[in-house]
């Protein structure tokens, strides 16, 4: 297993969009926390949880950019037929399955970390230079927000891998992914509401998991373990599901 | 050695390979032969467990390939050059493999310069010519210096450089001792690195034997001579030919007759010969006469010349196999055939 956690590591490094992927998405974190420090007309009244809600709201995008970085690695493998190869160096489909799947989580898990690391610390020491006072705690939930922000890229580039695996195609599992929040969970919000759901956004697990990384739970549809369990079983779901039908498929 | 026992592939109504069963031996290069559309690919597919067989096994050394932990130690197959991650550089597409399998990082080094590709290794493969991507394969099958090689169609596409390049390193293999299984649909091209043929048609097995037996079983054999006094030994020939084909000024062919009988009766009249050589027809024409009755994607057109063999015929002394095979530019002018 270490054997083929290396190889799929490795090649997911040596595709040069894996790199610039997650690179872009991180910058533009940090290019817009860095903003906010520096044009922030009253730097002085932000509190831990602002910053780390800023970081957090905009962190749900380079999330997103994880997971379809994680999606075009498993598509592109059906795509360009490199699949057979990989099964014919390992015929165990399980193992090569999840070898992909712990490197995917593995992968958003470091980018996720990077991402809130460096623009927490652009963003800290630029409104700390103009007066502020602001760092991390746990009585804000500000904390744990930092490390929700990690989690969260780890399930989305999970989900990503676990779409990709399921679809098989690139576009699908893209658009999926970008729509998913902004209009399926939209309009299977609307029906739950017509159909007298009492706050039937807890129901929806894209959307749930955004208490991740959202530092005063209570602001989020289930609260923050809830709602990345949730979020966790329905990635999970979607990973042994592409898993199970790839065992059969020929490809 | 491969066993192939009983496959049977099926693809919702179509079955692709049915009840398919045939060997390949170390040491000899096994040519797996048959029309478009014949079911070689799926066969090697269902070989590697890429493809789920819907009944029998194939096994490797005694093994099924899924069995088989780090396979590229065992088998090493190459079904198709261009599966490769274009954005990826050669030696890191050997790189990947190689990690999955705990094969060491210099033995990529040695793969590529085996197939002369280390100055091209870190060039994405995107850049690569088609016979580069077939090195860039035969350098993947090479990695861990397996027992078994396994390859469909690895001549598809290649220049004659290509083809020659392809034939003398499976051949090398093979005198190593490796059991190779080549296919293609060209049987001029196997026939000249392989020892055995598996011949299949629609899924089903047509024959497996040497390239010899087949040759004997299905090609045409007479024999050319060529005489100043031509007329007079046909005369002599007589009725003792089922028929004779005049080729030019002092040659013909002569059917029902030996060379040794031709010799004979020229020899009792004093006849001087100036050529007296045994011919097959073409090894394309026998593969075709094969598989006549099992070609999926047949043409409806008329041939450009209907009288006209696909390709020259050959001279064909007696065993060894070899040197029934037509060597590389010996081609001689295009005559006609036996009617």
């Amino acid at each position: 297993m270490i054997n083929l956690l290396r190889s799929e590591f490795f090649k997911l490094r040596t595709v040069r969009l894996n790199i610039w992927l997650p690179v872009g998405a991180v910058v533009a974190l940090v290019v817009i926390t860095g903003l906010v420090g520096l044009l922030s007309s009253d730097p002085q009244d932000f509190t831990n949880a602002d910053l780390m809600g800023m970081i957090g709201a905009f962190s749900i995008l380079v999330s997103m950019m994880i997971g379809v970085a994680t999606s075009l690695g498993i598509t592109s493998e059906f795509g360009h037929n490199t699949i057979r190869p990989t099964l014919a160096a390992t015929p165990n489909r399980t193992m090569v399955f999840a070898a992909k799947a712990i490197v995917s989580v593995l992968f958003g898990l470091v980018v996720g970390a990077v991402a809130v690391t460096s623009s927490y610390i652009v963003g800290s020491v630029l409104l700390n230079g103009r007066d502020a006072d602001v760092g991390l705690s746990g009585d804000d939930g500000s904390l744990a927000s930092f490390f929700g922000v990690i989690v969260l890229a780890g399930l989305l580039a999970l989900f990503g891998y676990g779409l990709g695996l399921l679809l098989r195609n690139a576009p699908a599992a893209v658009s999926i992914i970008i729509l998913w929040p902004l209009l399926i969970e939209g309009i299977l919000s609307g029906v739950l509401s017509v159909a007298g759901v009492e706050d039937p956004q807890k129901f929806l697990p894209y959307t749930s998991a955004f208490a991740l990384v959202i530092p005063d739970p209570n602001d989020g549809p289930g609260g923050r373990i809830s709602g990345g369990i949730f979020f966790g079983l329905v990635t999970l779901a979607l990973v042994v599901g592409g898993m199970v039908v790839n065992n059969r498929r020929d490809v | 050695m491969i066993e192939v026992r009983n496959i049977t592939k099926r693809f919702g109504g179509v079955v692709a390979v049915d009840d398919l069963s045939f060997d390949a031996l170390p040491g000899r290069v096994t040519g797996f032969l048959g029309p478009n559309g014949s079911g070689k690919s799926t066969t090697m597919r269902c070989m590697l467990g890429l493809d789920t067989v819907n009944g029998g096994s194939a096994t490797f050394a005694g093994r099924a390939y899924r069995s088989i932990v780090n396979p590229l130690y065992e088998v090493g197959s190459l079904l198709d050059a261009g599966y490769v991650h274009p954005g990826r550089s050669g030696r890191n597409h050997l790189r990947w493999m190689a990690m999955s399998n705990g094969i060491p990082t210099a033995r990529v080094d040695e793969a590529l310069e085996l197939v002369g590709l280390t100055d091209a290794a870190n060039r994405r493969v995107k850049g690569y010519s088609l016979g580069m991507k077939h090195r860039l394969g035969l350098a993947g099958v090479m990695l861990g210096d397996p027992g078994t090689v396994i390859l469909d169609e690895p001549a598809n596409g290649l220049d004659p450089e290509g083809i020659r390049w392809i034939r003398e390193i499976l051949t090398h293999f093979a005198r190593g001792g490796k059991t190779v299984l080549v296919s293609s649909h060209l049987l001029a091209e196997i026939a000249l690195m392989a020892d055995d043929l598996v011949v299949i048609g629609k899924g089903h097995l047509i024959e497996q034997c040497s390239v010899d037996q087949f040759v004997a079983r299905h090609s045409t054999k007479w024999t050319r001579v060529g005489a100043p006094e031509i007329e007079r030994l046909l005369s002599a020939i007589g009725t003792s030919a089922t028929s004779v084909t005049r080729l030019d000024g002092n040659r013909a062919d002569v059917h029902g007759l030996t060379a040794a009988d031709v010799g004979e009766i020229a020899a009792r009249d004093n006849i001087v010969l100036h050529e007296l050589s045994t011919q097959l027809d073409s090894l394309e024409d026998a593969f075709l006469r094969a598989t006549a009755d099992v070609q999926v994607y047949a043409s409806t057109a008329p041939p450009p010349a209907a009288s006209a063999p696909t390709s020259p015929p050959v001279a064909a002394p007696p065993p060894p196999r070899s040197s029934s095979l037509p060597p590389p530019g010996a081609s001689g002018p295009s005559q006609d055939g036996p009617s």
